[in-house]
């Protein structure tokens, strides 16, 4: 059975299509696996942030007023308010 | 937050700057009311939950990343005024938070003073005011894999396989352009999805200008085919397609002069 040629460049492509397609594949696996919100994330790097957070900082003058967040949650981003 | 001034009512006389949709907002005291603290300071809390504003910059999407803003201000001058500082760990992060398709970063709290171009008309006061704001951001980020296999993929695979255009026999001239075709509207189609999501923003997106390389390639592809096709056709041929061709010319010429005179006509230039 005679085999359809296939001209070099066309291969060439076509290997270079599916090769960046395998890598984004690994790639976007290797990122859903490692992607944590915060590089500190164990219960021991919790606990240092909460240790850290007992040295408190004093209101010196009259109208200071002392503040800090604590960031629970992200529920959604919406672009565009559609 | 803490403060020491028992005159000072911090806790109710600040405003979330960039809240959205304010009427479904959530500010719930975590106290009854301000707890004296062991070194005699004052100090309150508060649950707030609800949406913030923000202006994103597309340029660089579907890669690039975002800055989350949430801005506090106080409401009183003189003084009731509420001078903000720090804590000494500012901000924190819950370690649980995830957020789908965006890697976030770490969190900052900065302080400020913001001073309004104006008084708001106030004889008693002639300087402008200014007000202490903090401001909480939160970096966000595309994943580069995650947004090149969503977004780039698909565009390459329909641009080689518009280029496949080019393995079919001149001959089979209803082929090729068919295959260019069906490239173009697959490209309009994935295009549509695409900016579903997006604002209406006055300058081009880094996905804009991919998709609009890719038409350029499409048409390119089908005016070459539809070019080689012509060559190939014999004397006859030619001389019949002729005055369609005469036509056409005339076709677009009427088309584009009513296009404009409309234009003139409902804009004025």
């Amino acid at each position: 059975m005679r085999v359809a040629h296939i001209p070099r460049w066309a291969a060439i492509l076509l290997f270079a299509v599916a090769a960046l397609f395998a890598m984004s594949a690994v790639g976007s696996v290797a990122q859903a696996s490692t992607s944590s919100p915060l590089t500190s994330s164990s219960p021991d790097d919790a606990s240092q942030v909460t240790a850290a957070a007992t040295v408190p900082v004093s209101p010196s003058g009259p109208n200071d007023v002392v503040i800090g967040a604590y960031i629970l949650n992200i529920q959604a981003i919406n672009f565009c308010n559609k | 937050m803490r403060w020491s001034n028992p005159d000072l009512q911090p806790d109710q006389h600040f405003e979330i700057m960039n809240a959205s949709e304010s009427w479904s907002a959530m500010n719930t005291p975590l106290e009854v009311g301000p707890i004296s603290e062991p070194d005699g300071t004052l100090y309150h809390s508060f649950h707030y939950q609800g949406a913030f504003n923000f202006k994103p910059n597309l340029a660089d999407y579907p890669f690039g990343g975002q800055v989350l803003p949430i801005v506090i201000e106080g409401t009183l001058l003189g003084d009731y005024a509420i001078n903000f500082i720090p804590d000494s760990t500012p901000v924190v992060m819950d370690p649980g938070l995830t957020l789908p398709g965006f890697t976030v970063g770490e969190p900052k709290l900065i302080t400020t003073d913001f001073e309004y171009a104006t008084n708001f008309g106030d004889i008693g006061n002639p300087s402008a005011d200014t007000y202490s704001r903090t401001v909480i951001t939160t970096p966000i980020s595309h994943p580069v894999w995650s947004s090149a296999v969503k977004f780039l993929l698909p565009l390459l695979l329909v641009v080689i396989t518009a280029s496949l255009i080019f393995l079919i026999p001149p001959r089979l001239g209803d082929a090729r352009i068919g295959l260019g075709i069906t490239g173009l509207l697959t490209l309009v189609a994935m295009e549509t999805g695409v900016s579903y999501g997006l604002p209406d923003v006055e300058y081009l997106m880094l996905i804009d200008v991919l998709y609009i390389l890719s038409y350029v390639f499409i048409v390119a592809t089908i005016f070459q085919a539809i070019a080689h096709t012509w060559n190939v056709r014999n004397e006859e041929e030619r001389r019949e397609i002729k005055p369609d061709w005469r036509v056409t010319v005339a076709y677009l010429a009427v088309y584009f002069l009513a296009c404009g005179i409309a234009t003139y006509f409902f804009v004025g230039y």
